[in-house]
């Protein structure tokens, strides 16, 4: 990015303060300079601005953009695509006399990224759905593009890879999601969606940490609209349903359902068990199974602190 | 009387024949056994099993496995239950020969044939025949091929393997028993309540309790493990019935670390 003095181009590769080697410069970007903080020389200049040519708004209604350079390339994404293109004409040069563009060859952009550009756009639809920030996308990205090429997945749907990698990034990024809020916004079935993702960490050689109660418990609360003392008193219940190993080989899932239950009945938001299966993904019978696993000892589940509405013996028995 | 020539050419070439089988030697009540007709072997059933059963075991077990089958080695405390069961057997044997499975469909009886609709259980174009002593289930295909599965032990699964055979002799072709393999092994046991959590943390371990309640294990290459919450095991994969009591031993400290207290 600097630009060094004429005479040091070739013996040293990067400029520094000749009192001061140690020192960072600081680049002062309006003047093209590069300055040492501690004694104030100014090493490099004429740096060159690597600023927008231009500064485009978008309330003004230009017809062209005069912008040279295009969007921001994603090197380590796509491999450094450097390609031109011929775009589409304009004048009445351009098109031949049945009003057909003469240039017509635009499609082989980058043939061997084609399929990695699909699935990274089928990435971002499936994030946007359910509202994944930007890191959970850029971590989905590099898994695929590692699986993509490493061949050994090649033979299975590039949409079912491109799930399980969501899901892989949603857990390694501490937020999992369960495999049926994936198969939600997916067309994959969650099957294919659980077989590629043993695949993938296989391939990968990665693993991820087990699923526990406590993550999914602010999203399934918010979403049945859980005032935040439930939701804790939830988490807590869970949790120490699963210290006390009440709920032995039952699916975290299935317990945190029943926590929320056992939660809201207690409390004056009181949802019933379709509701809370109808957000959690759960049947209502496993709700059912694991309630009645936990039920016996609620009265040590509950945290110490909580406002009871309806009282533990009164807690709805099924 | 075509029938009692096939039966002295069958125990004449085949089923001595050591350059077709490869077994090492069979054994007098083995041939005694192939040389009757299905219906006397019936009714000598009950007298052949218990009194031969045992030998039958130790000549082949003499013949074909260079060791002894190890008892396994398990710390004082085990009750018969936590000795791994073997559970199922499935082996393969090439009949050497085309067969016509539209006619042994006609002519046998038990037996599967739908060419046109794929079945769930055998795949397309095969024939499903069962027998009913040693209780198992045989996939034949045109090519010769057989796959027995459904025996309880190694024997049975062997002695199935030549009654299927057997019966398509029966039927005029000239069969052969060839390249008996044992494919798979498939043993239960229980244990004690395991904590699951604490066991996926090991290598080797796949455990996805949205997937599947059961914890993959692998103990060898070759033999896994699912291991569930309650204490029971199954073991798959294994070629010989050694392999089972060796992967369990090896298995047992794991799973003593990650044993489930229970509750006061």
């Amino acid at each position: 990015m600097a630009s060094t003095s004429r005479g040091d181009a070739l013996a040293l590769p990067r400029v520094q303060c000749p009192n001061h080697p140690d020192a960072i410069l600081v680049e002062d970007y309006r003047a093209g300079d590069m300055i040492c903080p501690e004694c104030g020389l100014v090493v490099g200049d004429r740096v060159i601005d690597v600023g927008s040519e231009w500064r485009t708004f978008s309330n003004e209604k230009a017809l062209k953009d005069p912008s040279r350079v295009g969007d921001a390339q994603n090197p380590l994404l796509n491999g450094g695509d450097l390609t031109t293109m011929i775009s589409k004409g304009t004048g009445a040069a351009s098109f031949d006399e049945f009003g057909n563009s003469k240039y017509q060859n635009r499609r082989t952009m980058s043939s061997s990224d084609r399929a990695m550009l699909n699935a990274f756009k089928e990435i971002s639809t499936m994030a946007d759905r359910i509202n994944l920030p930007r890191n959970i996308i850029d971590r989905t990205n590099n898994l695929f593009k590692q699986v993509y090429e490493q061949k050994s997945l090649k033979g299975r749907a590039n949409d079912a890879i491109a799930s399980a990698c969501l899901y892989i990034a949603c857990r390694q990024e501490g937020v999992p999601r369960t495999f049926k809020e994936i198969c939600a916004v997916s067309r994959i079935s969650k099957k294919e969606i659980g077989r590629c993702f043993k695949l993938i960490l296989k391939a990968l050689e990665t693993s991820v940490d087990l699923i526990t109660t406590g993550d999914f418990m602010s999203r399934f609360c918010s979403n049945l609209g859980l005032p935040k003392q439930v939701q804790m008193a939830a988490t807590f219940i869970a949790r120490k349903a699963v210290e006390l190993d009440l709920v032995p080989g039952r699916s975290p899932i299935s317990v945190a359902a029943a926590a929320i239950y056992m939660a809201s009945q207690a409390s004056a938001e009181k949802k019933t068990q379709k509701e809370i299966g109808d957000i959690a993904g759960v049947a209502d019978v496993t709700i059912r199974q694991s309630y009645r696993l936990i039920y016996p000892r609620a009265a040590e589940l509950f945290p110490p602190d909580f406002k009871f509405d309806t009282p533990v013996d009164k807690l709805p028995q099924l | 009387m075509a029938e009692s020539v096939l039966e002295w050419y069958f125990d004449k070439f085949i089923a001595n024949d050591s350059s077709k089988t490869e077994e090492v030697k069979a054994d007098p009540a083995e041939e005694l056994f192939l040389s009757l007709l299905p219906d006397e072997l019936l009714t000598l059933e009950e007298d052949t099993e218990s009194s031969t059963g045992p030998d039958i075991h130790s000549q082949n077990s003499i013949a074909v496995v260079e060791l002894p089958i190890p008892t396994p080695v398990l710390p004082v405390i085990q009750e018969p239950e936590t000795i791994p069961q073997i559970q199922n057997v499935i082996s393969t044997v090439k009949l050497g020969c085309c067969l016509d499975l539209q006619s042994i469909a006609c002519k046998v009886w038990n037996v599967e044939y739908k060419p046109k609709v794929p079945v769930v259980f055998q795949a397309y174009k095969s024939l499903v025949m069962r027998i009913r002593e040693p209780r198992s289930t045989a996939i034949i295909y045109k090519s010769g091929s057989v796959v027995c599965t459904g025996a309880k032990s190694v024997e049975d699964s062997r002695r199935a393997a030549r009654r299927f055979a057997r019966i398509v002799q029966k039927l005029g072709l000239p069969v052969c028993f060839l390249k008996f393999k044992i494919q798979n092994m498939v043993a239960s046991c229980k244990t004690f309540p395991i904590s699951l959590e604490l066991l996926s943390c090991h290598q080797r371990c796949s455990y996805e309790p949205e997937l599947f309640s059961g914890l993959h294990y692998k103990v060898t290459p070759g033999i896994t493990a699912t291991i569930f919450s309650s204490g029971k095991i199954i073991l798959l994969g294994a070629k010989k019935e050694a392999e089972v009591y060796e992967a369990f031993d090896a298995m047992y400290p794991v799973l003593r670390c990650c044993r489930r207290l229970t509750k006061p």
